[in-house]
């Protein structure tokens, strides 16, 4: 009887009924979560969305339900409130395309538009990058991937978490587990994977370029710079107005000056709790079926890819900028047009100084890097509204 | 030409177009606001005119008689207040003996060296 007892015991325990999918995936959530803890890889969203991976694919964990989003079209969302499990119900913040402006306004909160104001000719720059996510698109739809499929890889080349996981949600949602993994992991390995483009497309001369130091912008400037943008871009490209206004509402708080409890909880409490919810629900959605496949493979490879072409296209276009304009331009603030805002600039900075210590490049990349938030946030509504 | 090359060279080209248009509309209203600076700072430089001569007037070293005079009530006070650390409002009236600069630096000298 006892024996019986404990022979069903462990015939229903994890040992018997996991899979070897699920191992594999549970070992790769591991590999994650080490590399953000320790390696500090974007640990704020990595190691979220590495344990939500482990969480959903441990057996029996019931935490997340792929059958109940298996019919994308037709969700039942009363049946995921009923019979989901806790990712299940965070997912719906991806799902309904909630999570992600909630992000952009924290993030808003967080920049600064002062140097992009200082030199607005920096908005080309963050145009200019976008040229990964179009070519990203370009290759993944040679390689056989469906139009939405492909448009939802491409915005990886975008280099910008969140709008990468509204894109993917909205295009292809059985994507975003790798798509958001890919994402968050090369914009950890930018320091990595630009500076020998950096090197590569620019001689020494350029890269000692010293720039004539930035005009102070006013209040009033950076006031009327979110109401500004907001509007041009609702008129342009309806699709990118979520996230562009979420982006400029969050900025509008900080600026004001008026709402400065708002601005600091976007900036923290606001901003961490999304992230939280936000990293669980996406690796919630790297399950075996979903994840191991050759497709991911793939996803990855266009990923880095993307993320090369956005870097050379915003390079050679400074270096045309260059050219042409009166005033200087170091050609390595073209490289940080590929979002990732802070590091995308830092790296620019310090590819400089390794050519002249006595530069000082960084707030002059900043323009870029921050207008490539708004490109990459203009390229998904592109994106959205072609393919969606 | 395929599908996907036209939705490329579209789809980038509509992210330039949208992000030039952004450009050139930051810089007409950066040129604005620049000529609004350029017109505060030019009424402030003419009211600053038709005060000059009352700047005139009052250009003898009034700052410094009055930075003085707080400072000598400071020293005063904590010679005769042994217990020090203590903030507390200071209300002293002063008993100006001589009107001269050298009132005023004998106070500042004073302190300065109290404190070195």
């Amino acid at each position: 009887m006892l024996l019986e007892t404990l022979k069903d015991l462990f015939n229903e325990s994890a040992f018997v009924t996991i899979t070897w999918q699920q191992g594999i995936l549970i070992l790769i959530s591991l590999v994650l979560l080490y590399l953000g803890i320790v390696r500090k890889f974007e640990p704020l969203l990595l190691i979220p969305i590495a344990f939500g991976m482990l969480a959903t694919n441990l057996p029996g964990s019931n935490v997340y339900h792929p059958e109940l989003w298996a019919d994308m079209k037709n969700i039942n969302y009363g049946d995921v409130l009923r019979n989901g499990g806790l990712l299940d119900i965070l997912y719906i913040g991806i799902k309904s395309g909630l999570f992600p402006p909630l992000i952009f306004m924290g993030i808003g909160a967080m920049t600064d538009f002062g140097p992009l104001i200082a030199n607005p000719k920096s908005f080309i720059l963050g145009a200019a990058a976008q040229l990964g996510i179009f070519l990203a698109y370009f290759l993944a739809a040679k390689l056989g991937f469906t139009p939405a499929e492909a448009g939802a890889i491409g915005i990886i080349g975008g280099a910008d978490g969140p709008t990468a996981i509204y894109t993917a949600s909205i295009l292809a949602p059985h994507l975003l587990g790798a798509i958001a993994v890919a994402a968050y992991s090369y914009m950890a390995l930018v320091p990595v994977i630009q500076p020998p483009f950096m090197k590569l497309l620019t001689t020494k001369k350029e890269r000692a370029i010293v720039m004539e130091q930035l005009r102070p912008v006013s209040k009033t400037e950076k006031i009327i710079f979110p109401i500004l943008v907001t509007i041009v871009v609702a008129f342009l490209i309806p699709s990118a107005a979520v996230l562009v206004a979420s982006l400029m509402v969050g900025n509008l708080l900080k600026e004001s000056g008026v709402t400065d409890r708002l601005s600091k909880t976007l900036q923290n409490e606001f901003i961490n709790i999304i992230t939280i919810c936000l990293g669980l629900a996406v690796g919630a959605t790297a399950t075996a079926e979903n994840f191991l496949k050759a497709e991911t493979l793939k996803i990855l490879g266009l990923g880095v890819l993307a993320f090369i072409f956005g870097t050379i296209g915003g390079l050679l276009f400074a270096k045309l900028m260059n050219l042409l304009s009166k005033k200087k331009i170091n050609p390595l603030i073209g490289s940080a047009g590929v979002s990732a805002v802070p590091m995308a600039a830092r790296i620019s900075q310090k590819v400089a100084q390794q050519e002249n210590p006595n530069i000082f490049l960084l707030m002059h990349a900043m323009g870029p890097n921050v207008a490539g938030v708004i490109g990459s946030a203009i390229a998904a509504g592109v994106l959205i509204s072609l393919l969606g | 030409m395929s599908d996907s090359l036209l939705q490329t060279i579209t789809g980038f080209l509509v992210v330039i177009i949208g992000m030039l248009l952004l450009t050139g509309i930051i810089i007409i209203f950066s040129r604005i606001m620049a000529k609004n600076n350029v017109k505060k700072v030019q009424t402030v430089v003419e009211e600053n005119k038709s005060f000059e001569h009352v700047a005139e007037i009052l250009a003898v070293n009034e700052d410094e008689e009055v930075i003085a005079a707080i400072m000598a009530s400071i020293d005063a006070y904590l010679q005769q207040n042994s217990i020090k650390n203590v903030c507390s409002i200071v209300i002293k009236p002063l008993l100006r003996t001589s009107a001269s600069i050298a009132w005023s630096q004998t106070g500042r000298i004073e302190n300065v060296s109290k404190k070195v």
